[in-house]
């Protein structure tokens, strides 16, 4: 009867020790030190391209393809009549910005519709705002200018009006992180999961902040 | 003991009977008013909120059949949406997403068939309102033996 106590403690102390460990891998911010989107040895130069900005009740203005000073822009290509994939990689990052905290504020959003034949620059603003406040909804003023800007990312897209009036709308799905100066530091494919979205993101701002360049 | 057990048996077979002649009738080309429960097992089915302005939304879920099936179609109220079908996002040749109709959707035997972000989806167009989260959709789901099952979709995020 005596022995018994001390018999179970060791294992407790031995389930505590394991749950403390597995809790401190699981729920703990990631510290690896590798991204998890894809980075080019050369990166991508986007800085030198604009874009309409559409403002709600304000006349449009315009975008230039780079970040704030020390933050991070993050860009994806879609429209507004897309109801998997433009939404789900906006509420993705959305669950990923309010994992990073506090740092999120130096994230800005923008969102490219590659449908501007449908998508008004009233529709666009009302869209990303429904995600974001302060995002940044742009909408290219010529297929030419659609163009230009996709093919600086690496993006592509096409719209189909078929006989029935219904449009075909494909497009490729990858998020951009674009920094200060222009350069796409990361791709991330779709489908990337908030927690990874946000451990890049805390790896680069973390990498601003410290002026490692 | 016997005299017991017989009427009993007769009973169960007649029962018995009963109940695979209604499943045939029922099989290939149901009438609209042969109709029943499927026995299939629907699983998280929601839809998610849409963004303001938008005029499409998704639904998503996991259907099992045990016995398998076929999801021939899907329907919502007109004050709901315009549309409605059942969708697949594709790669096409060009590494472009796009999204193709699936005209019909196989349950194969005890196999779950998600429909989630990226994948499948019923595909909701022109939209009376917006979807709010804490509101639910009614959706019908008509399967290849000509039951179906209506089900509450509640609007949330996740």
């Amino acid at each position: 009867m005596s022995d018994r106590p001390a018999a179970r403690r060791i294992p407790l102390a031995f389930a505590c020790l394991l749950l403390a460990l597995l809790t401190a891998s699981a729920c703990g911010p990631r510290t690896s030190g590798k991204l998890v989107g894809h980075t080019r040895p050369i990166p991508k130069q986007v800085g030198g391209l604009s874009m309409s900005e559409a403002r709600l009740g304000k006349p449009d203005t315009t975008f230039t393809f780079r970040a704030k000073r020390g933050g991070l822009l993050f860009v994806f290509f879609g429209f507004t009549n897309c109801p998997d994939l433009c939404p789900t990689t906006l509420g993705d990052l959305r669950k990923a910005l309010r994992k990073v905290g506090p740092g999120a504020d130096k994230v800005d959003v923008a969102f490219v519709t590659v449908d501007p034949g449908r998508d008004s620059s009233e529709a666009m603003a009302r869209y990303l705002g429904s995600f974001f406040t302060g995002g940044h909804p742009l909408r290219p003023a010529d297929n030419e200018q659609l163009l230009a800007v996709q093919a600086a990312f690496g993006a592509a897209s096409s719209v189909t009006r078929k006989a029935d009036g219904d449009v075909d709308v494909a497009h490729t799905a990858l998020s951009y992180l674009v920094d200060e100066h222009g350069a796409v530091l990361l791709e991330w494919d779709y489908g990337t999961s908030p927690a990874d979205l946000a451990h890049d993101l805390r790896l680069l701002l973390a990498r601003n902040a410290g002026g490692t360049k | 003991m016997n005299r017991n057990v017989l009427p009993v048996l007769v009973l169960l077979f007649a029962l018995v009977s009963l109940g695979s002649c209604t499943k045939r009738e029922r099989h290939p080309m149901a009438s609209e008013g042969l109709r029943g429960e499927a026995a299939v097992n629907l699983k998280g089915f929601h839809a998610r909120p849409t963004p303001d302005g938008a005029t499409v939304g998704a639904i998503f879920g996991t259907i099992t059949a045990p016995l398998g099936d076929t999801l021939r179609a899907v329907k919502v109220a007109p004050d709901v949406a315009e549309k409605v079908e059942i969708h697949r996002i594709v790669q096409n040749a060009a590494g472009q997403m796009e999204m193709r109709p699936v005209p019909w959707l196989a349950l194969p035997e005890d196999e779950p068939v998600e429909l989630k972000p990226g994948g499948l989806h019923v595909m909701l167009f022109g939209l009376a309102a917006p979807l709010q989260a804490g509101k639910t959709v009614r959706l019908t789901l008509l399967f290849q033996d000509g039951g179906e099952r209506v089900l509450e979709v509640p609007i949330r995020d996740e």
